[in-house]
């Protein structure tokens, strides 16, 4: 390939969002853990009270700014990092190594998690908005709204442990779209519900992008990508692998992707 | 195309991503931005705090009406538990072991419910103070926010059971003049009960942060505290006048810098005895300052840690 998609060289526009050699490291604690006679009488490396642990490398040193206006888009297989490189940019995981500058503070669109079961819709909105930073007046005049998003209309004052998987979905995501901010990120889990509903958070999605500064969007539907996305990062295994314009980017992805799922073929077959 | 590699790497067909070349100092290139994953400084974060202050009420206004919501009697229940409570404490204390009239009680059931109802908030705002930051892991994961918010609404769930509770107290305080002589009588000390509450939901709050982090770090700590507590709710003379059944004078002064236990005697000084005694004030006082203090500053210093999986 030519030289020529490399990235362009950077206008001086100030960033909004800059990555500076970004690490991520989880400590996952095993799920067994040495008996308590080996801890005392056991091998050395059973002699001790630290429970054991062992590190994921889930983000690895990554670097990128974005700026102003861009909607960058980022793909990779389950567990490349993405959710984790989207949670450490809003600084909601603590990094390990490196830097994350922002002009102000990223708000995940994840699947909002303020949700009790045991209280009503309504009510549900208000925790989910006042977790947001919404005030109560600003909710009061929002609600019928984001109740009318819902298309919940008749089971707003139900509990939510009455509601479906869709409808609570379609709550959380009203809930979650109610605010505006200048740096969006949106995690993929958004993008459930029935496909009347499908169409109309799509819709408020790239109303969402339009109106935000600069947006990050994780995604496994590459057609959503490369239909929204001026920009796309590539990781895998927590690295980045491209970082570019949408087209050339998700080709060479789906070709990876279409590679390995010829080799397990073949390895199916032979086996 | 690769011919002499084994296998294709992903991506190799594609430039390498070229990082952005940084400023020595970022910050001072882009005055816009700020670093992600700092803490604020004390008066942002304090403003945060109150700038989401909504939330800190929204969330226990809602759990409250939630916890009972399944049960015939509901919001009842808020009332029914101090009350049974403080049956069993009296059936077991007051009347099979008899500890009215002995060691400088005279009036016991009246000295019973203040100490189990004062107590009881301290309790509760301790065990939920240690639920908290586990049991909204998935919040703390999704949503950017002041996380002292979590233990300050755990606290305002706390107190309004706890001013529940206090209207239940002053009836069963008077309904005890019913049994036999009346001694309990309405004065001014009673107005004392605010600013001891105050006191109390200080130390409370401070308690909360502090068993909030610990218990973050150390999941061990939730099974532990039942023990604590109640060695805690022992020692602070819930039960029994702890200063009189204890001879040895140093004994006696680590009992009485007990902050529950000031806390327990003032408000019995001040709704049955009529009396306001300068020290057990200032002990009161000053652990309420002190523990407000310290659990804030302990929660705080670990601020960005609460999202780690």
């Amino acid at each position: 390939m030519s030289e020529t998609t490399t990235a362009p060289p950077r206008a001086p526009v100030a960033p909004t969002v800059i990555a500076d050699r970004l690490d991520v490291t989880y400590r996952v604690y095993a799920d067994s853990q040495p008996k308590l006679g080996k801890r005392f009488a056991g091998r050395k490396e059973d002699r001790s009270f630290q429970r054991q642990y062992q590190e994921v490398e889930a983000v690895r040193g990554i670097s990128f700014a974005a700026e102003p206006g861009e909607a960058i888009g980022i793909i990779g297989h389950n567990g490349s990092g993405k959710s984790t490189l989207l949670r450490a940019i809003a600084g909601l995981v603590p990094v390990t190594g490196g830097q994350v500058y922002a002009s102000s503070i990223p708000v995940l669109l994840g699947v909002a998690a303020a949700l009790e079961p045991d209280i009503s819709g309504r009510r549900n909105v208000y925790l989910g908005g006042t977790a947001l930073g919404l005030s109560k007046d600003d909710l009061d005049a929002r609600m019928d709204d984001i109740i009318e998003f819902t298309g919940l209309e008749d089971f707003i004052d139900l509990p939510l442990r009455a509601y479906s998987s869709g409808m609570r979905s379609r709550l959380q995501f009203a809930i979650a779209t109610s605010v505006t901010p200048e740096i969006l990120m949106v995690d993929e889990a958004l993008s459930t519900g029935d496909g009347e509903f499908k169409d109309r958070s799509d819709t408020r999605i790239r109303e969402m992008i339009a109106e935000a500064g600069t947006v990050f969007l994780v995604s496994h539907t590459l057609k959503s990508i490369t239909d929204v996305c001026t920009r796309v990062l590539w990781l895998d295994h927590g690295q980045l692998i491209a970082d570019g314009d949408p087209e050339p980017v998700v080709a060479a992805y789906q070709d990876h992707v279409d590679r390995l799922k010829a080799e397990r073929k073949k390895r199916k077959k032979k086996g | 195309m690769p011919t002499d590699e084994k296998r294709p790497q992903p991506g190799d067909d594609l430039p390498r991503p070229v990082p952005p070349a940084l400023p020595d100092d970022v910050l001072k290139a882009y005055p816009d931005l700020r670093r992600v994953g700092t803490k604020l400084p004390l008066r942002d974060y304090l403003r945060e705090l109150w700038r989401r202050r909504e939330f800190a009420v929204t969330v226990p206004l809602g759990e409250l009406r939630a916890q009972n919501q399944d049960t015939a009697l509901g919001q009842l229940w808020h009332l029914l538990n101090p009350l049974f409570l403080i049956a069993i404490y009296y059936f077991v204390f007051g009347i099979v072991l008899g500890v009215e009239g002995r060691r400088g009680v005279d009036d016991y059931l009246p000295f019973l419910i203040v100490g189990i109802i004062v107590f009881n908030y301290t309790r509760s705002s301790m065990q939920s103070g240690a639920r908290m930051i586990v049991k909204n892991r998935k919040l703390v994961q999704s949503i950017n926010f002041p996380r002292a918010i979590l233990p300050i609404s755990s606290l305002v769930s706390e107190t309004v059971s706890h001013l529940y509770a206090i209207p239940v107290m002053v009836v069963l305080l008077f309904s005890t003049n019913l049994l036999d002589e009346p001694t309990v009588t309405l004065t001014w000390h009673w107005i004392l009960l605010v600013p001891i509450t105050v006191m109390q939901a200080m130390f409370n709050l401070g308690l909360a942060m502090a068993v909030g982090r610990f218990a973050f770090h150390f999941r061990d700590v939730q099974q532990f505290m039942p023990y604590a507590l109640r060695l805690w709710f022992y020692m602070s003379g819930v039960l029994y006048p702890v200063q009189d059944v204890i001879e040895q004078r140093w004994i006696q002064a680590i009992l009485a810098s007990n902050p529950a236990w000031s806390i327990i005697e003032i408000a019995r000084d001040s709704l049955l005895y009529q009396q306001v005694v300068g020290w057990k004030w200032a002990v009161a006082g000053i652990w309420s300052v002190l523990l407000l203090v310290f659990g804030f500053w302990y929660f705080r210093r670990a601020e960005n840690e609460y999202g780690r999986v």
